[in-house]
């Protein structure tokens, strides 16, 4: 910027008439090393001015400071930090309920029973006769799907030994997802006793 | 407010309220009491802050009412030494003051020497950059007033620039 406006926002600034912006124009064109001549005897007051803001409270302040508020709270945060312990504590506890109840209530010893169970004796449900395996097979696939016409005769077993095998390995299958599911399960529980055994 | 948004946002106006202090009481430990005084107030009324518009604006009114109330109190205390003593009469007049020290120096005189309000308002204005608004907020004058403290400031100052120039003070 040169004099001529300088000077004009000088004049507007002695009148009160000139923005914060301009005024920071004004302090930043004075705080140059070398200014106009004819302005030089205005430096002193934007000097001023900047200088002013170089005066500040000693680094000891803010400590002193914080110490008197925190007396002056004292019992309130003794109560809030109290409170913060009790919540700490009653979650604590809650877990360690938690894990303890579900140890107790899931008796995963009967799972494992269950599950060696489920090793059927199927020689019980073994078809007498020829007859009765196709009845038997005839009825289950009926049951599986009721609406399906199937002619169920291309599916029949030419021996009784055919038949059995074919039966056999059917409900050999549906067993072996059966157990898988409660071995699942049992893995499952086993994990949350484990975790239980934390909070003991 | 917490004490954590207390420190970012009340605490880091403490040098200005202490500049603003300093040129009510013109004592440096006792400008420092002053904000002190002001911030444990702040803290008490945190509940109250949400309501407040401008909080610097807030601030700084407290801290001029907190300094002259100081102020008052030790003129209490210290007038009657004061009066017997003649304490002021070795000190320098201000003709002289304004003699001694660098130019920056003269200014500062010049400044202090001024009214209350119209130095108020130059230090809020051209120290701390505060917008008419808030100067208004600050010490409880209405914006005509400010601007009428400010232009008479300013007009004081031109007129002392201008002798000093024509008599090379």
């Amino acid at each position: 910027m040169d004099y001529k406006d300088i000077k004009a926002l000088l004049d507007q600034y002695f009148e009160g008439e000139t923005s914060l912006q301009e005024e920071a124009t004004l302090k930043e064109y004075f705080s140059q090393p070398t200014i106009d001549d004819r302005l030089a005897s205005y430096q002193p007051l934007f000097q001023y001015f900047e200088e002013e803001l170089n005066i500040a409270l000693d680094d000891q302040f803010d400590d002193q400071l914080l110490s008197k508020l925190d007396t002056g709270n004292q019992k309130a945060k003794v109560v809030s930090l109290r409170m913060r312990v009790v919540y700490r504590v009653a979650a604590a506890v809650a877990l360690i309920m938690a894990a303890w109840w579900s140890y107790q209530s899931v008796d995963t010893s009967g799972i494992q029973q269950q599950n060696d169970q489920t090793a059927i004796d199927w020689s019980k449900y073994e078809p007498q006769s020829e007859e009765e395996a196709q009845e038997q097979l005839a009825e289950a696939f009926q049951k599986l799907s009721p609406k399906a016409k199937i002619d169920w005769s291309k599916y029949e077993p030419q021996t009784e030994e055919e038949a059995l095998e074919i039966t056999t390995r059917a409900f050999r299958k549906l067993s072996s997802e059966v157990s898988e599911g409660t071995t699942k399960a049992t893995k499952e529980v086993s994990k949350v006793q484990q975790l239980g055994r934390y909070f003991e | 407010m917490d004490i954590k948004a207390y420190k970012t946002t009340i605490l880091p106006l403490k040098n200005k309220l202490f500049r603003f202090a300093l040129g009510v009481v013109k004592d440096a430990a006792e400008a420092q009491d002053v904000v002190q005084e002001v911030l444990i107030k702040v803290w008490d009324k945190r509940a109250e802050l949400e309501r407040i518009n401008n909080l610097e604006a807030w601030c700084m009114r407290l801290t001029k009412n907190q300094a002259i109330d100081k102020l008052r109190s030790k003129h209490k205390r210290t007038e009657d030494i004061e009066t017997t003593y003649s304490l002021s009469s070795s000190e320098s007049t201000p003709f002289e003051k304004a003699a001694i020290g660098d130019a920056v120096d003269r200014v500062r005189k010049m400044i202090e020497n001024l009214p209350p309000k119209q130095r108020q308002v130059i230090q809020l204005r051209d120290i701390e950059g505060f917008s008419y608004q808030e100067i208004s907020e600050a010490l409880d004058l209405s914006l005509a007033q400010v601007k009428t403290n400010l232009f008479r400031a300013r007009q004081h100052i031109k007129a002392l620039f201008l002798k000093t120039e024509s008599y090379g003070l």
